[in-house]
């Protein structure tokens, strides 16, 4: 489900310091999440986050958004722009950097990430071996179901359907952390 | 594409292994920005991949960690006994608690530039070059190794310690680290001065040892370099997890 993204620019444009921090809640995770997809370290995604928030905030404070309601894809614009150009451009040195509430916001983020990544550790052990076998193969070293199942003298049917149930087992773990979490990234305003 | 078809062509697992086209890439990150229940199962599936990887490395520790237990078993069991000498006092460990300073404790491994010099080094930087081959392709217990023997050979040389340090470190062997990075610092002015400190605040910190932690990310700062800012960074998430 669509956030209210329209209110929260609009709120931010009128300068609403607390829809500052729903933004930098919105999107931290997301951006660096795509920063990490990319390949960039746990460090490089954190600056590149941060570099892009700031610049997302600085063109909704300024009125630059044309549309409230294209906030998500501007962010995502701007995101994408910065990890692809793989260049810090230094804006946390600008006069305005984030608050304090908004690195904490950040922060919790990444604790909540150590947190998803140890139960994901735990679930993983209790799988029997072939399935956590199957998953590092298919999930981290990238092969595919058939040359797996040529492998281990399967059909690439079985392959798949027991890296679908261990996966699903294991992201189920994970879930409940996502969902317990405090900070959960999309904020449905309350109005 | 919505959600179901995400989903069903398991396109999570694509994006993560980069096989997607740029505009399906495109597609699906603008779809991330806007859709919660499609972030969260990315979320989980980078949560997944990142512990499959650690439970990986694990193993391959576990294995190494096994065979120097067998070892030390023998070397104990083989050793002829010394006369016996009064019990010595052993500071006891605070029991355990939760691990919270795991996140800032994690470790990564600088990256290696390698220096073309015209003529040919000694054999310490050819043991040295030698194992930094290892080092820069994530074999970190193999590293380790040669740099030991770089140190042995020129222990003024502040390069073989700085990496035999973080090789240990990323290993799981922070007290040796630590000793290993403390020579590095005790030579005082060398280009891996700040960077020495900024790795011993991370094994103190893996030894939850704060307050020391916190004295070598204050030596970061006062060396105003390259890693002032994730020095800075370090010792206000300390702040917060104080509180």
């Amino acid at each position: 489900m669509a956030p209210d993204y329209e209110s929260l620019a609009e709120r931010i444009r009128h300068g609403d310091r607390t829809a500052e921090t729903e933004l930098v809640r919105c999107f931290g995770p997301r951006i660096r999440a795509l920063a990490m997809a990319r390949g960039y370290t746990a460090d490089a995604a954190r600056d590149v986050t941060q570099d892009a928030l700031i610049a997302v905030l600085c063109a909704v404070r300024d009125g630059k958004l044309e549309r409230n309601a294209s906030l998500a894809a501007f962010a995502y614009g701007t995101a994408r722009n910065l990890i692809h150009a793989g260049i810090r451009q230094r804006l946390r040195l600008r006069e305005d950097p984030l608050s304090e509430e908004m690195v904490v916001a950040l922060s919790e983020d990444e604790f909540q990430r150590a947190e998803q990544v140890r139960r994901a550790v735990s679930a993983i052990r209790t799988l029997p071996r072939e399935d956590r076998d199957l998953l590092l193969a298919i999930l981290v070293e990238g092969k595919k179901p058939g040359e797996i199942a040529r492998q281990m003298g399967l059909s690439a049917d079985v392959v798949r359907t027991r890296k679908s149930r261990a996966l699903k087992k294991t992201v189920a773990a994970v879930s409940k952390v996502l969902r317990k979490a405090p900070g959960s990234p999309l904020i449905r305003r309350e109005s | 594409m919505d959600c179901e078809q995400f989903r069903k062509e398991e396109l999570f697992a694509d994006y993560l292994l980069d096989r997607l086209s740029g505009a399906q890439r495109e597609e699906m990150e603008l779809h991330f920005f806007q859709c919660r229940e499609c972030f969260e199962e990315l979320q989980a599936q980078m949560a997944v991949r990142e512990a499959l990887r650690r439970t990986r490395r694990f193993a391959r520790l576990r294995w190494i960690g096994l065979a120097a237990a067998a070892a030390a078993v023998c070397a104990i069991v083989l050793y002829p006994r010394p006369k016996a000498e009064p019990v010595r006092q052993v500071a006891v460990e605070p029991a355990a608690e939760p691990d919270r300073y795991a996140e800032l404790a994690r470790v990564e491994p600088p990256p290696y530039q390698r220096v073309i010099l015209r003529e040919a080094g000694d054999q310490a930087d050819v043991v040295f070059e030698a194992a930094m081959d290892h080092y820069m392709a994530g074999r970190y217990e193999s590293a380790a190794e040669g740099l030991g023997k770089a140190a042995e050979l020129n222990p003024r040389a502040p390069a073989p310690s700085y990496y035999l340090g973080i090789c240990l470190l990323v290993a799981g062997r922070p007290e040796e680290a630590g000793r290993t990075l403390g020579a590095v610092v005790a030579l005082e002015d060398t280009p891996y001065l700040e960077g020495a400190h900024f790795y011993l605040a991370k094994a103190s910190l893996r030894l939850k040892r704060v307050d020391e932690a916190r004295r070598h990310l204050q030596q970061v700062l006062e060396l105003r370099d390259r890693l002032e800012p994730e020095a800075r960074r370090l010792l206000r998430s300390l702040d917060i997890l104080s509180k």
